[in-house]
């Protein structure tokens, strides 16, 4: 053959199965990342030649499952049903085949065209678990390959026999996965139902999946199938099926379908596994019992933290400050002088102080505080790490209407936000996901930590300044409270699996840290210097004045601020610590404590800490939840921000009367 | 002396009709496994002397909640089971305070469930499913929060909407399921349990909605 014959092949298994360390075997470099259309799952694609055949290998999202409960879950069924792929390449934890064959199942169900790829055989091991693998092989009717796929051991067989089923070299005969007696009848019946009203539908899934889930109570599926007319017919059917089944067997109906799953799994497990008592716990039995204890867990959590933040504010410090120097010291003058020799002032102005400072400003943020985080964060979700400080802080965060999971975003979001936002993902619902970007954005970051030390801390001390964080701190836990109750849907528990723990490998720690930023700048940076452009452009037409003249019944009249102070806290939109920069350039003199009252000092802080998060933070907020729901949170930043700014003027006003 | 004998016989009387939906779940559970019930075995698995356990059933039989030959529970005999044991879950794990308590139907009972405690309708009849298909008396079930660590219990049942129920069974807590408690910390917070080969955290509320029936260490 001379022509190269295309193959798409999807990675589908459970969250931390090696199934990017083996997506990183295959691929190498020529990947891309992006999201799922509509979606913030994050989508990886790569290409493999192999024996004349171009290969495209689709990661999809690690999931336990494929019921509706996560997007995650709905973007891998639903790309398995409809897009088809030649082969699906099942990722199996051979240390925990029992939960793992879940999933397999789910997938023989589909129909999908399967391979079974064993990874972690090395651990299975070293727990005392033997599983015979040929014999897995015939019962599931489809190739298991064993693997460990660290050491890149069975990638090649993998791939070989792919190429051998495309070929038609190997067959398979999966498994037919059959319930028992009762589901079976209700199932097939459901399924005459299904494939005579809904044929649309049926053609897409098949009308037996289809059926399942129904008898599942998938929402997802319940609501594609009432959007047909001729819908409402099928799940009446169905309801009166699931009855009749919940009726007999007295469980609810998903129940009943994943236990005789499960039921299914054991059979095939007594068959094939045996496990051997092991000689003595593993060095991640006993991390994880020291990461879990509840003193000590507590302490290397905190000593965890800490590094963190050093790390990044230190680490991303100290690259900010070479980078801004390498950006004031040559390039910036060098531009500068080289566009006022070419052009009239108002245009150098607006290239120089627009679409550069916008450009220095999103190297100056990117680079060294979303780079550096992004390192970190990966290593610590290859360590597996984050499911135990999740763990740790899940009492607290239910204070706050979260659970465990969202203390790591929150946490972060004290150095940048931006990163923090992105964060925002590990949260499994929309619901969950909108409370912590909401009190995220609210959270006080480096930049603004700037501006509480350099005006409220210089002038007014230490112990005003952390009032403020501890007022700040109040505020969020509030909000999260009141959102809490007031959007609409049930908190979600914590449930979460808490992995062994692994050694980050380099290479996928690398990819996913250049990927992460590189997505990053490229929706950042386009909104930075838009935004820059705006401000130079309002600055120089003058329009600035007039701004402020126009705001200031607001600012002096309601928040008792001096009028100039509107234009520092406009421009602040565009770095938070431009506002105290841009103070101290108004007023000429870096004594601010001749200028503005104390009251005007806390005042203006408040306003700063809170109101509408810097644009950097605003285009992760739009990558993350999209248009609508950043307008909201950025506008109710600004009304919580003046509410709270006017609440606290009259306050503190009325105490100095007294 | 009138009106002490008047009071003993309404304790006395207060305590068999507290029994009388134990004995009913004894009887249910027996007979699933194909063992005719029988006053002694009854009074055995109760703990209570068998001349109760014998006023208790004259008491069921005369109220007609179960027949006297067959020993077979009627409808209403059955639905007094499931109130009862609506009334123990909602009472013990919804409302973590002792005042306040469930009475009336379980019609009632879902009607308050669907208001005061956030279930849709469905939710309910998942509920009610799990309820109704429940082995053996419900105070022996503790939820999983309550387990001390390192001990080993069953899943009987799970109580929540139908998404929570799938959820959890998708990690694998089906009931039947054995399941080895890792971490139990004493002051609240998420617990961690073996099962199925995985270790799985759970948050305090999911792990008090899960019922186990706790195995001897």
């Amino acid at each position: 053959m001379n022509r190269r014959r295309r193959v798409i092949l999807a990675l589908a298994g459970n969250p931390n199965v090696g199934k990017s360390v083996i997506f990183n075997q295959l691929t190498g470099a020529s990947q891309t990342v992006g999201n799922w259309p509509g979606k913030t799952v994050e989508r990886a694609e790569g290409k493999l030649y192999f024996k004349g055949y171009e290969i495209v290998i689709i990661d999809l999202p690690g999931t336990y499952s494929l019921s509706a409960y996560s997007q995650e879950e709905i973007v891998a069924r639903d790309y398995i049903a409809i897009e088809k792929p030649d082969i699906v390449v099942n990722i199996v934890d051979a240390s925990a085949l029992e939960r793992n064959l879940y999933l397999t199942l789910q997938l023989l169900e589909m129909h999908a065209p399967l391979i079974i790829g064993l990874n972690l055989m090395d651990v299975a091991r070293s727990k005392g678990i033997r599983i015979d693998v040929q014999k897995l092989w015939n019962i599931l009717g489809v190739p298991v390959i064993p693997m460990v796929a660290v050491t890149g051991h069975g990638i090649d067989r993998l791939i070989s026999t792919v190429v051998d089923i495309i070929e038609g070299k190997i067959k398979v005969q999966p498994l037919n996965v059959t319930y028992g007696r009762e589901v079976e009848r209700g199932i097939s019946a459901l399924e005459k139902a299904v494939s005579e009203n809904l044929p649309e539908l049926a053609s897409k899934y098949s009308p037996r999946w289809i059926a399942i889930k129904l008898l599942e109570r998938d929402e997802e599926i319940i609501r594609r199938v009432s959007s047909y007319s001729s819908g409402n017919l099928v799940l009446m059917v169905s309801e009166e099926i699931a009855g009749e089944l919940e009726k007999v067997h007295g469980e609810p109906s998903p129940v009943i379908i994943a236990s005789e799953r499960y039921s299914l799994i054991n059979r095939i497990i007594s068959e094939v596994q045996v496990v051997e008592s092991k000689e003595k716990a593993t060095l991640s039995e006993k991390l994880d019992y020291w990461t879990t204890h509840p003193i000590s867990g507590y302490i290397i959590l905190l000593s965890v933290m800490a590094s963190i933040f050093s790390a990044v504010f230190l680490g991303g410090g100290l690259i900010e400050e070479f980078l801004s120097s390498i950006f004031d010291d040559y390039l910036i003058p060098w531009i500068n002088d080289f566009c006022r020799s070419v052009l009239p002032e108002f245009y150098s102005d607006l290239i120089v102080n627009g679409i550069l400072t916008g450009i220095v400003a999103g190297i100056t943020i990117a680079i060294p505080y979303v780079f550096t985080f992004y390192i970190l964060l990966a290593i610590l979700e290859d360590s597996g790490y984050l499911p135990r400080a999740a763990f740790l802080m899940d009492n607290f965060m239910h204070r706050i209407g979260l659970h465990g999971k969202a203390f790591i975003p929150l946490i972060l979001g004290y150095g940048c936000n931006v990163p923090a936002c992105i964060g925002c993902r590990i949260m499994e619902t929309d619901r969950e996901r909108l409370i912590l970007g909401f009190l995220i954005v609210l959270v006080p970051c480096a930049a603004r930590t700037v501006v509480i030390l350099g005006i409220v801390g210089k002038y007014l001390g230490l112990l005003a300044a952390l009032s403020l964080y501890a007022f700040n701190l109040i505020v969020i836990i509030l909000l999260g409270r009141l959102l809490n109750r007031s959007l609409p849907g049930e908190p979600v528990g914590l449930i979460m699996e808490m992995p062994d723990y692994r050694l980050p490998m380099l290479k996928p720690v690398l990819f996913k840290t250049w990927f992460r930023t590189r997505d990053f700048i490229y929706v950042a940076f386009p909104l930075i210097i838009a935004g820059s452009f705006v401000l130079e452009l309002v600055r120089i037409s003058g329009l600035i004045w007039a701004i402020s003249d126009f705001a200031s019944p607001f600012i002096s009249g309601v928040l008792g601020l001096p009028k100039l102070t509107a234009i520092p806290l406009i421009f602040g939109i565009l770095r938070k610590e431009l506002t105290l920069i841009m103070l101290i350039e108004l007023f000429k003199s870096s004594e601010l404590n001749l200028f503005l009252t104390p009251i005007q000092m806390v005042v203006f802080s408040i306003i700063t800490i809170f109101y509408i998060p810097c644009i950097a933070t605003v285009a992760a907020c739009l990558r993350e939840y999209g248009l609508k729901r950043t307008l909201l949170i950025s506008f109710a930043s600004i009304f919580l921000a003046f509410l709270l700014g006017w609440t606290a003027n009259l306050i503190l006003t009325l105490l100095n009367f007294i | 002396m009138l009106i002490e004998g008047m009071i003993i016989v309404f304790f006395r009387n207060r305590r068999i009709k507290r029994l009388i939906p134990c004995i009913l779940e004894i009887i249910l559970a027996l007979k699933n496994r194909g063992i005719p019930p029988n006053v002694n075995i009854i009074s055995k698995r109760l703990g209570v002397n068998p001349q109760i356990v014998k006023r208790a059933l004259d008491e069921a039989f005369s109220e007609n909640l179960l027949l006297k030959d067959s020993w077979e529970l009627t409808d209403s005999g059955r639905s007094l089971v499931l109130k009862h044991r609506g009334k123990f879950i909602h009472d013990k794990f919804m409302h973590k305070s002792p005042i306040f308590k469930f009475s009336g139907t379980f019609n009632n009972l879902s009607s308050h469930l669907k208001s005061n405690h956030g279930f849709s309708s469905n939710d309910v009849a998942s509920i009610k499913d799990s309820l109704s298909s429940l082995q053996g008396r419900i105070e022996e079930l503790m939820p999983l929060s309550k387990i001390p660590p390192k001990s080993k219990c069953v899943v009987v049942l799970t109580i929540g909407g139908y998404g929570f129920v799938r959820r959890l069974a998708d990690m694998g807590l089906t009931p039947g399921v054995e399941v080895l408690v890792e971490r139990n910390a004493p002051f609240g917070g998420p617990i961690i349990v073996q099962v199925r080969g995985s270790s799985v955290a759970l948050g305090r509320g999911v792990a008090s909605k899960i019922l186990v029936r706790l195995l001897e260490a």
